[in-house]
């Protein structure tokens, strides 16, 4: 670290140790949760259950009054093993019942709605029907008895468990009684014993609840550090004042991000040191928190979460130094902390496994890993992949703080500046211009709302029709209807101009090649992704049946022409220029190609739709025009129609059919007329700047 | 000395909708005399400004400071600069000796020498008092004083001064006005950024009015004045180029 960095990292660490409330909360929490979630929630449900089973439960029973006294008392009286006693608390088998038959319902009330009425409003807890056949049953016959409970109260659960503990130690009486009858032994049901030994680690499934909490806690713990530094910086007016000094500013962000990086990482020890004390201590005392970890099991995690700390502290520092003030911070933190927060959940449950591609994954393979170290399944291999990869994840984030830091639109964006406004009310200043940035992601979420809601429904009624509606209404008319209302220039908005003669050339290439190269992205996505299930190669199939019916002039203007005019209106267009106000043009290009993506709801082809969109927006952006993008996207779409549309003995030229991989003759020719158009697309830009200048 | 030729500033260029903040701006502002940029808020004051101390970087056009170009060695230039500004830019967290032994760690000084000049700027502030307390719980006119020390740590030949006192109340302003006017000296340049006339009256030598991002008028006081209060002069230039601008639109 040097000079200028410790100085900025230093100051910082002090100022934020001097904010008691708030070091309160990021080294309190960790140390007081672990001892809060062993005690709490075990004697909070004890105390449920010890309050549950001392109250009586009304539970009514048909024919109650005509029952023997014998099985009267089979319902009534509590099944208290001593040896169980916890075990009984849990079942319900000590719940006082207070037996009866059902009153009579309401005039005009059915039985079945009288039932239902009272279990609802908690009248009683539950309804035992059919209990008189216990009185004589037929060794021949198998007569129901039903209990009626309501699932959404614990009371009715817990007196459904009490009472049918009662009838099943009946029914074993009833059993052992006919075996007797028939003069077998009693092992006649039980020919042999199976018994489950887990040779595991103790406690396994309570360490994957706590793996996953230890990683979001780990996580969040840098959210703080990073708003105060980040955006709280900015709203207080002191980034113009450290912006001064005769520092480079990758200085100034990198100090940042090693103060919200230590004050992050001390908070995940303190998690680890918490969690470890906390269940050494308790192994033994508490039954159900039989879980624990040894230190090289804590210290293992730590070297986990060191990489994984350090890549969300660049992240949460990223995301704040975008926000121009506190309260926009945390708003742009909360989608983080949720991201974040998918994959250890994801990681808990059962059948995820860690393999390679999982230990790749950003935040999920080190939840995976920790759950494996918790689980004494880990390997060091996967250790070391984790680690590194995660480590890789940092590096990059922390060059992505850095970057930012040099860039003013970043960095002086107005403190006071007032909340997006989505539906142009303010109507400030004058008329023109492209759309904002939240415009345009508030666009792309619209129509892929419209596209969940409405659309999949009118193609569903009708294919064809429904297609059309999508297209020409949700995807072209919605963006066009915004931009008027938002009283934006069309021709900005939708770079509505001719393009220059080498960007016709440079779509051409690009889209005879790309048709290649995404062939091999979906086979590289099937090969990392799970694969497509039957029934949506199903419905794929359904939808080339009625697709390949259509005459050919239709096909090609349902899913070339009318796409290529309709989606790059909305995504190249609206989307796109909106993003190009506030990001790089390379980030607007990625978040358009990823709204594009997501909104063909198919995530099958999501990685070639994303790298379609990406080709799309770089010829919009290097061109200053929509229509090379139109004509890469019609012919890209075209293309895949004719390749579907050659014979097999074609086609197995060009598409092997068993992986769906292109041969090596297509690849050859995809790839080289890809490459020729993305030269001539950056010739022809750089010419163009070069004018310019 | 500052040297500013054909400044332009076009904030988010590369978008679809630019705005040009300042265009065509020069100026030149000698040691030993304060140099005033006069304008309304919006005129681009604070981007000329933040162009010559570096902090953003000029779209076209050149400021030179001390000999040094701000595009070719941003760090050497802000070296050279001390910066003020309304908001005082202060760590609430942090006393008055922190913040200028921060600063000063970040200009490069240390040990002894950064202690004794520490030392001088208490004195000659009259910060003693409240040197240790939280700069979160200083009063307005302890914040300045602060502000200014911290802006002075490293004792630069040009200080930059961007509506200093605009956030401040009557008397405090006074006193910020009487301190500026005590850094005046031989070997240093100021450059003042202000929309209160009186203030420019008082410390400046020479003037630029500054509107619609241009430079209207600029030279010595009394050029700029002639025989009206510099406050009438500033108004009828305003109406001069509105009239001008208006027809021309």
């Amino acid at each position: 670290m040097s000079g200028p960095v410790w100085t900025v990292a230093k100051k910082e660490v002090t100022e934020i140790l001097r904010d008691k409330r708030s070091l309160y909360v990021l080294l309190l929490l960790p140390i007081a949760l672990y001892p809060v979630i062993v005690v709490g929630t075990t004697f909070l449900a004890q105390i449920q259950l010890r309050k549950l089973s001392a109250q009586t439960h009304p539970v009514w029973v048909e024919g109650w009054d005509a029952l023997s006294p014998e099985l009267q008392g089979l319902l009534r009286d509590p099944l208290v093993d001593e040896d169980e006693a916890e075990e009984d608390l849990k079942r319900g088998r000590q719940l006082r019942l207070e037996l009866s038959a059902p009153p009579e319902p309401l005039p005009g009330e059915t039985q079945d709605e009288h039932y239902n009425r009272a279990l609802k409003e908690d009248l009683v807890r539950a309804v035992v029907r059919g209990v008189d056949v216990l009185a004589h049953l037929d060794p021949h016959e198998v007569p129901p008895i039903e209990v009626l409970y309501n699932g959404g109260i614990d009371a009715s659960q817990l007196t459904r468990k009490r009472i049918l503990a009662s009838l099943e130690r009946f029914e074993d009486q009833e059993v052992a009684r006919r075996i007797e009858d028939a003069g077998l032994p009693d092992t006649t049901l039980t020919p042999f014993e199976t018994r489950a030994l887990d040779r595991g680690r103790e406690g396994a499934m309570l360490g994957r609840l706590l793996g996953a909490l230890l990683v979001v806690l780990a996580l969040t713990g840098s959210f703080y550090p990073a708003l105060d530094l980040g955006a709280g910086e900015k709203e207080r007016g002191t980034l113009e004042t450290l912006l001064l000094a005769p520092i480079s500013r990758q200085s100034v962000a990198r100090g940042k991000f090693w103060a919200v990086f230590a004050i992050s990482l001390v908070v995940a020890l303190l998690n680890l040191v918490s969690m470890g004390v906390t269940f050494a201590f308790a192994a033994g005392s508490l039954p159900t928190m039989n879980f624990t970890v040894d230190l090289p099991g804590l210290a293992a995690c730590f070297f986990v979460l060191v990489p994984l700390v350090a890549m969300f502290s660049a992240l949460s520092l990223a995301t704040s130094t975008y926000a121009a003030s506190y309260k926009e911070g945390q708003a742009y933190l909360t989608p983080l902390m949720i991201l974040g927060t998918v994959p250890p959940l994801a990681a808990a449950l059962p059948g995820l496994q860690l393999d390679l591609p999982m230990s790749l994954a950003p935040v999920l393979g080190a939840s995976l890993l920790i759950k494996g170290i918790f689980a004494g399944t880990a390997h060091w291999t996967h250790g070391l992949l984790v680690f590194g990869s995660n480590a890789v994840y940092a590096f990059v984030a922390v060059r992505w703080v850095a970057a930012l830091y040099t860039r003013e639109e970043v960095l002086w964006r107005p403190a006071a500046a007032a909340a997006p406004d989505l539906l142009g009310l303010r109507r400030e200043g004058p008329p023109g211009g492209a759309p904002s940035m939240p415009q345009a992601l508030a666009l792309a979420v619209l129509v892929l709302v419209l596209q969940f809601f409405v659309g999949a429904k009118a193609q569903q009624k009708d294919l064809v029709l429904g297609l059309v509606f999508t297209l020409v209404v949700l995807v072209a008319g919605t963006p066009v209807l915004y931009a008027w209302w938002l009283r934006c220039d069309l021709r900005r908005t939708f770079a509505w101009r001719a393009p220059p003669a080498w960007a016709w050339g440079a779509a051409l290439l690009l889209g005879v090649g790309a048709i290649a190269i995404n062939l091999d992205i979906g086979v590289a996505q099937r090969s990392v992704l799970p694969p497509a299930t039957p029934e949506e190669n199903a419905a794929l199939e359904q939808l080339s049946r009625i697709l390949s019916a259509l005459p050919w002039p239709v096909l090609l203007g349902l899913i070339a022409v009318l796409p290529a005019l309709t989606e790059e209106l909305c995504f190249r267009g609206f989307v796109l220029q909106g993003l190009r106000s506030e990001v790089s043009p390379a980030l607007a290009i990625l978040i358009t190609g990823f709204c594009f993506a997501a909104v063909h709801l198919d995530p099958n082809r999501f990685f070639p739709q994303l790298f379609a969109g990406c080709v799309a927006g770089a010829l919009v952006v290097r061109s200053g025009s929509l229509w090379p993008a139109m004509l890469f996207h019609g012919l890209h779409n075209g293309l895949i129609l004719g390749l579907e549309a050659l014979g097999p003995e074609t086609g197995k030229l060009l598409i092997d059919a068993e992986s769906s991989a292109p041969t090596p003759l297509l690849r050859a020719i995809g790839w080289s007329t890809a490459g020729l158009g993305a030269g001539l697309c950056l010739w022809g830009s750089r010419r163009a700047r070069l004018a310019r200048a | 000395m500052i040297d500013v030729q054909n400044l332009v500033k076009v904030y988010a260029a590369h978008t679809p909708n630019p705005v040009r903040a300042v265009n065509g701006v020069s100026f030149t502002a000698r040691p030993g005399t304060v140099f005033g940029l006069l304008g309304p808020n919006g005129a681009g004051k604070t981007t000329t400004l933040r162009i010559v101390a570096t902090v953003l970087s000029p779209t076209e056009g050149t400021a030179v400071v001390g000999g040094v170009d701000v595009r070719q060695d941003p760090a050497a230039v802000r070296r050279q600069i001390g910066f003020l500004s309304a908001s005082t830019g202060l760590y609430d967290r942090l006393n008055p000796r922190e913040m200028l032994g921060y600063f000063g760690a970040l200009y490069g000084l240390g040990g002894a020498a950064l202690e004794a000049r520490i030392d001088a700027l208490v004195d000659l502030f009259e910060m003693k008092d409240f040197q240790d307390r939280p700069c979160g719980v200083l009063s307005s006119g302890q914040k300045q004083k602060t502000s200014i020390a911290r802006a002075l740590i490293h004792d630069p030949p040009v200080l930059i001064l961007d509506e200093p006192t605009s956030s401040l109340d009557v008397l405090v302003a006074r006193t910020v006005v009487e301190r500026i006017a005590a850094l005046r000296s031989s070997k240093r340049t100021i450059l003042l950024s202000t929309h209160i006339m009186s203030e420019a009256e008082r410390l400046c030598d020479e003037v630029a009015f500054l509107y619609r991002s241009k430079i209207q008028a600029s030279g010595t006081l009394a050029e700029i004045q002639g025989d009206q209060p510099l406050e009438d002069a500033f108004f009828a230039k305003v109406d001069e180029v509105d009239r001008r601008e208006g027809a021309s639109a």
